[in-house]
């Protein structure tokens, strides 16, 4: 067995708030060995990224302190070291990369600069060997032509460049462990499944740790040789990947994996954890997760479990797992609850017509964004954001519409709202009428079929307008007809209908919970009974059991209300669990469209299979580095000649350079030569 | 309301139709609201305007014939205002808790009663009248004759420091002129001495010690200042017991000890330090000039004092120009851009680059010249008077507007880019709409801890423009003229120093809470801040 380079015992950091003490990180014991990786999984506000801090000694004191525990780098224990100590450690034994890659890099010193800054630091080098260095490094990981890049500045790169940058710079002293703190949640799936590659292949080399954390079980799947989960400040199962994977213990663990959507639970209720994650300035007596466990008995709330290991390399925090105490509890079977959720569906998918009119006809929709540029702000080309779309969805359905992020897909959903009619051109048929051309307050009185729901829960509604306000306005601006006691009857039946409760309308959007404020959207959208919702990756904000909870609250309301949306994602697990249609959109254009299960099941456009291979999925092969996509989603402004893909498709022939392919017919169709 | 009738009467009888009119339209109006407004807010800030102007109207019949000036109006309609938005941000829940959050600070607790305290001065100071003359007391009460003086009701209240004139200069508590004059004595001998003071120390008796008097009657002073505070506190007590229904030992123990929930023992204490001067400050102003006189003799505490109204006037006045300029280009240029935003920018890059001093300069000049080819339109010097002081306080107002202005673009510049924008325009909302919904209550704390920054400012620039000459008409008392004309005092010899300390020690108090108060507003308003 590999030596162990970190070890931490019992790690207490407390925090000091006003509500009294937040126990953030609240006993925790791991250790990691020499070329291990080790995920952190956990839903936000569980005290991962504050060990990760604690770790580094950057925790804010005050008012965060650790009160207790140990962190042994080697045998030297870091709470002991001083600032001074630990800025010998940061960087050098120790290195972390984070989350954003665009505030991680400062933007007024060129990347260069910024690597040689650490190298000089903990290697001591100058002059040429230091830019040599600076340049193995970049080479290192993957950037092409260092020479180049090296001279410039972070608004040059795209994200994943820049995390590369990031990667490069944590590596320059060549650390013991690195700690990735949800080093890819803000990429795209095909850049993850780079920049996941690029960390794979630096351990393999150097032989360091990696603590990686996250909240994303495929990731985990794919890079982890050990999990650890942790939840309201506690690690409540500690296992290796393997038997993780097969034979997860703790209930908090199982029911992560029965809230992941996927194909073959479409036709079920997803299974969800209710409430949240209890307040971390709260005494517990028994086990954290009482409240929300589907197993708990007395014992769970009495007193706390301690760690029990039902298999070897397992450890896990839960009375079940405890012979004397499991004894007391009473017998239940489990519950018939999946068997009903079966049901649940079941008459809806049953209805299949293929040959309902469609609600919403998009043909040839162009959105072109000018470029000002000069003194006098002439035009000076066009970004072609969307070039030319032409997606239907019938009524009652779900069109998922889906590709990286700058391919356009937002764009087409503003495009259909009529929020961008300067630069809108094609035609949007809604129902007989096209909106394109619907002017005043004609289109004003169409505005009520067509609402829209964000993806941040947090910038999507004004925090200075109550919940009642908030939901009333679209009901006001349409003038919808209805009188005061009406809107407000129907304010609270909104409520009810998204999961809340009547009595939440009086308060402001702040006491809410991201999931809470989810639904509140959706409740302000309905208000004006619309027909189509365009949801702008409404769930890619939210922990996963709570996006179980929003997309089952999605298909309810489809069900009952008959609603349609254009569902825009990145996530193929969401549209395989929700989706009707699918259509994958490449810089501007749609590939390939059809029917959800014949897009999925045999993809024919070599970008929806790369953009498929690159999701990280439980129980999948490993990637195939083949298929893996390389390089970066071109520049709108001057997309390549010929088919958009053929710079970094794999299967490209000479004809794709020299012509736009056609789109081939029939309901599952792809624009590529290769079937045209 | 029996007074009102009687009132109403009286004025209808003395021929006052306008203003009768007026209070029965405003009657009406506050009813109509108090039945009909949904909202509890706009209900009770109807009823205390009307009380407010019910007041304004009625109080000078008391002492005269009501004559306002123009920048009593505007005064006027600040503080309705105030009072309007007190009752809207109490009926917010996340505006009252943000204001709570100002007032959990003690230093805040602590400046806003001495800022109420300069309020009451300005306020009394507004309201003014023009006394009945005296000489045709006995001939008719039906066609009184009304001095063409204007005077307000701070004046009556400080009768006894504006009446009292000396002859010339005199130093705090003296009794005797700072000059010689030559005094013929009764043998018709001329000696050059200092004479004595005709109002200051009149009561002593000859070898009576002006220090063992002075004390003496501070100490009856502190006294009554000390049994004001008590019943104004009482008063507050009870009015707690009643607002939160409980006994009186928990009132007071919470009103005077409690260190949870706000600190109102610190306003309480603050308030009896102000009750303790203006007590000492009134009472021994009978007797003696507190802080001396100035060339022509007249009491430099009476001076001060009214020139509190001008210097909160000015700090409030320019404010209230600037806003409407600052808010509507601001979010107008962030939200719309394009070529309204050009134009906006266009237009502020322009002012700032001229010389704001030039421009106040122009401006008062050009008043000057206006007055004096309108003679009949201005009456009174207070009229005249008051005119040059609102024209400043619009150019400070009209050069002020800049620095808010591009903050409140950038702001509108961010917020534009949410969501919710997004979600409201989806609903067909107007521009308008979406300006005075969405990103006015997202601004306002800019607003806020702006406004109460720069009042602070303004009040020193009053003093720094007439300073140079260019301010407040030399008639109209202020702490500006007050330092412009200590200029010449201070190089006399020997020096005459307590026009100078007085005009310093109150603009110090007024501007000292301004900023103390600025701070806690924006410690409490500025997200940046907020910590947890």
């Amino acid at each position: 067995m590999a030596e162990t380079i970190l070890k931490i015992d019992n790690l207490k950091t407390w925090f000091d708030t006003s509500r009294g003490v937040l126990r953030a990180v609240d006993g925790v014991s791991f250790d990691i060995r020499h070329g291990e990786t080790l995920a952190l999984l956990g839903e936000s506000g569980c005290g991962k990224s504050m060990t990760a801090l604690s770790i580094m000694g950057l925790v804010p004191d005050p008012p965060g302190r650790i009160v207790d525990g140990s962190i042994l780098l080697g045998d030297e224990d870091l709470t002991t070291y001083s600032e001074i100590e630990m800025r010998g450690v940061r960087g050098n034994r120790i290195a972390m990369i984070f989350q954003e890659p665009m505030t991680s890099l400062n933007p007024v010193l060129t990347i260069g600069e910024q690597i040689k800054e650490t190298v000089r630091k903990h290697k001591r080098l100058k002059g040429p060997a230091l830019t040599q260095r600076a340049l193995e490094l970049l080479e290192a990981v993957g950037i092409p032509d260092p020479p180049k890049r090296i001279k410039e500045y972070p608004h040059q790169l795209s994200g994943g460049m820049k995390q590369r940058v990031m990667i490069a710079i944590a590596l320059s002293a060549e650390p013991d462990l690195l700690i990735a703190d949800e080093p890819t949640t803000a990429l795209d799936v095909t850049i993850q499944a780079q920049v996941l590659r690029l960390l794979k292949d630096l351990q393999k080399q150097t032989g360091m740790a990696i603590l990686l954390i996250t909240h994303d079980l495929g990731v985990v799947y794919e890079t982890a040789d050990r999990i650890a989960v942790m939840y309201a400040g506690q690690i409540v199962e500690q296992a290796s990947r393997k038997v993780f994977f097969k034979k997860p213990a703790h209930p908090y663990s199982r029911r992560l994996f029965h809230s992941l959507p996927s194909l073959d639970k479409r036709d079920q209720v997803l299974d969800t954890i209710a409430g949240s994650v209890p307040p971390l300035t709260e005494e517990f007596r028994g086990c954290r997760f009482v409240a929300r466990c589907d197993q708990a008995w007395d014992a769970c709330a009495e007193q706390p479990p301690v760690y029990r290991r039902p298999v070897t390399g397992q450890s896990v925090l839960c009375h079940l797992y405890n012979k004397k105490i499991a004894a007391t509890r009473p017998d239940q079977e489990a519950s018939a609850a999946p068997a009903e959720r079966q049901q649940a569906y079941q008459a809806a998918t049953g209805t299949e017509e293929a040959g309902d009119a469609p609600l919403l006809e998009v043909r040839d929709l162009k959105i072109h964004f000018p470029i000002h540029k000069g003194l006098l702000k002439t035009v000076r080309g066009y970004v072609y954001a969307v070039d030319g779309v032409e997606i239907e969805i019938r009524p009652g359905k779900t069109l998922a519409l889906v590709g990286e992020s700058g391919c356009g897909k937002t764009t087409v959903g503003k495009g259909i709202l009529q929020l961008l009619r300067d630069y809108t051109q094609g035609d949007i048929r809604f129902g007989r009428e096209n909106l394109n051309t619907l002017k005043g307050e004609a289109l004003r009185r169409k505005r009520a079929e067509f609402q829209i729901i964000f993806q941040d829960p947090f910038s999507s509604m004004n925090p200075r307008m109550m919940i009642s306000d908030i939901i009333e306005e679209g009901m006001l601006a349409l003038n919808t007809g209805e009188s005061p006691e009406e809107r407000a009857r129907r304010i609270e039946e909104l409520l009810l209908m998204v999961g809340l409760s009547a009595d939440m309308k009086h308060r402001y959007p702040h006491e809410f919970s991201g999931g809470q404020r989810q639904r509140i959207c959706i409740a302000r959208a309905l208000a004006v009974k619309p027909k189509l919702i365009v949801c702008d990756e409404p769930t890619s904000a939210l922990d996963v059991s709570v996006q179980a909870q929003i997309l089952n609250l999605l298909k309810s309301l489809q069900l009952r209300l008959g609603l349609s949306y254009l569902f825009i994602t990145h996530d193929i697990s969401v549209v395989s669990y929700l989706a009707d249609d699918i259509a994958v959109m490449y810089l501007g254009r749609i590939v390939e469209q059809g029917p959800v299960g014949d897009v999925l099941g045999s993809p024919k456009h070599p970008y929806t299979k790369a953009l498929f291979a690159a999701v990280p999925e439980i129980n999948k092969e490993l990637i195939d580095e083949k298929m893996m996509l390389k390089g970066d989603l071109p520049s709108p402004i001057d997309p390549p000649k010929g088919c958009h893909f053929h710079p970094r498709c794999i299967e490209a022939i000479a004809k794709c350079r020299e012509l736009y392919p056609p789109a081939s017919t029939g309901r599952h169709r792809a624009r590529c030569h290769l079937y045209s | 309301m029996a007074l009102a009738l009687f009132f109403t009467v009286k004025m209808l009888m003395q021929g006052q139709a306008l203003l009768t009119l007026g209070i029965v339209v405003a009657a009406l109006v506050a009813v109509v609201l108090l039945n009909y407004a949904t909202r509890k807010w706009l209900a009770a800030s109807a009823v205390t305007l009307l009380g407010l102007i019910l007041l304004l109207v009625l109080l000078p019949w008391l002492f005269g014939r009501p004559k306002y000036l123009y920048s009593d109006y505007f005064f006027f309609v600040l503080l309705a205002f105030l009072s309007t938005s007190g009752f809207y941000v109490y009926s917010k829940l996340h505006l009252r808790m943000t204001w709570r959050q100002v007032f959990q600070r003690k230093v805040a607790m602590g400046t806003v009663v001495v800022l109420l305290f300069f309020l009451v001065i300005t306020f009394l100071d507004s309201i003014h009248f023009q006394p009945p003359l005296n000489t045709m007391a006995g001939k008719s009460a039906a066609q009184p004759q009304y001095s063409t003086q204007i005077v307000s009701v701070l004046d009556r209240v400080l009768g006894a420091m504006r009446d009292k004139d000396e002859k010339s200069y005199s130093a705090p508590f003296a009794t005797r002129l700072y000059v010689k004059e030559s005094i013929e004595l009764p043998g018709g001998k001329i000696v050059r001495e200092y004479p004595r003071l005709k109002h200051g120390g009149r009561h002593l008796q000859p070898g009576q010690s002006v220090a063992g008097d002075v004390a003496s009657k501070a100490l009856i002073a502190v006294l009554f200042g000390l049994g004001v505070w008590l019943l104004l506190a009482l008063l507050f007590t009870l009015g707690r017991m009643l607002q939160k229904r409980c006994a009186l030992r928990s009132a007071v123990l919470e009103l005077f000890v409690e260190r949870r929930g706000l600190p109102w023992h610190v306003a309480l204490y603050t308030l009896l330090v102000v009750c303790i001067i203006a007590a000492l400050l009134l009472y021994l102003s009978n007797f003696y000039h507190v802080f001396g006189t100035d060339k022509v003799g007249q009491d430099t505490l009476y001076q001060a004092l009214k020139s509190v109204r001008t210097g909160v006037l000015i700090g409030t006045l320019a404010t209230l120009i600037m806003l409407p300029f600052a808010f509507l280009l601001g979010v107008a240029a962030g939200y719309l851009k394009g070529w309204v935003d050009d134009l906006i920018q266009f237009l502020y890059t322009t002012l700032s680059s001229i010389p704001g001093v030039l421009l106040i300069a122009a401006s008062v000049l050009a008043m000057d010249v206006y007055i004096s080819n309108h003679e009949s339109l201005f009456r009174t010097a207070a009229e005249r008077g008051d005119v040059k002081f609102l024209a400043l306080c619009g150019i400070l107002g009209v050069t002020g507007w800049i620095g808010l202005c591009r903050l409140l673009r950038g702001e509108a510049l961010k917020i534009r880019e949410m969501d919710y924008i997004e979600a409201a325009r989806a609903f067909g909302l107007g521009h308008l709409k979406v300006i005075f919904n969405h990103i006015a209550p997202n601004v306002m704390h800019i607003i806020m801890i702006v406004v109460v920054l720069d009042f602070s400012g303004l009040v020193l620039a009053e003093a720094v423009l007439s300073y140079i000459g260019i301010g407040i008409d030399p008639t109209m008392n202020s702490w500006g003229n007050m330092i412009n004309s200590a200029r010449l005092e201070m190089a006399r010899e020997p020096v005459v120093w307590w026009a100078l300390v007085a005009a310093l020690l109150f603009m110090f108090a007024l501007v000292l809470a301004a900023n103390l108060f600025a701070d806690a507003v924006r410690d409490a308003f500025d997200p940046k801040l907020r910590t947890g």
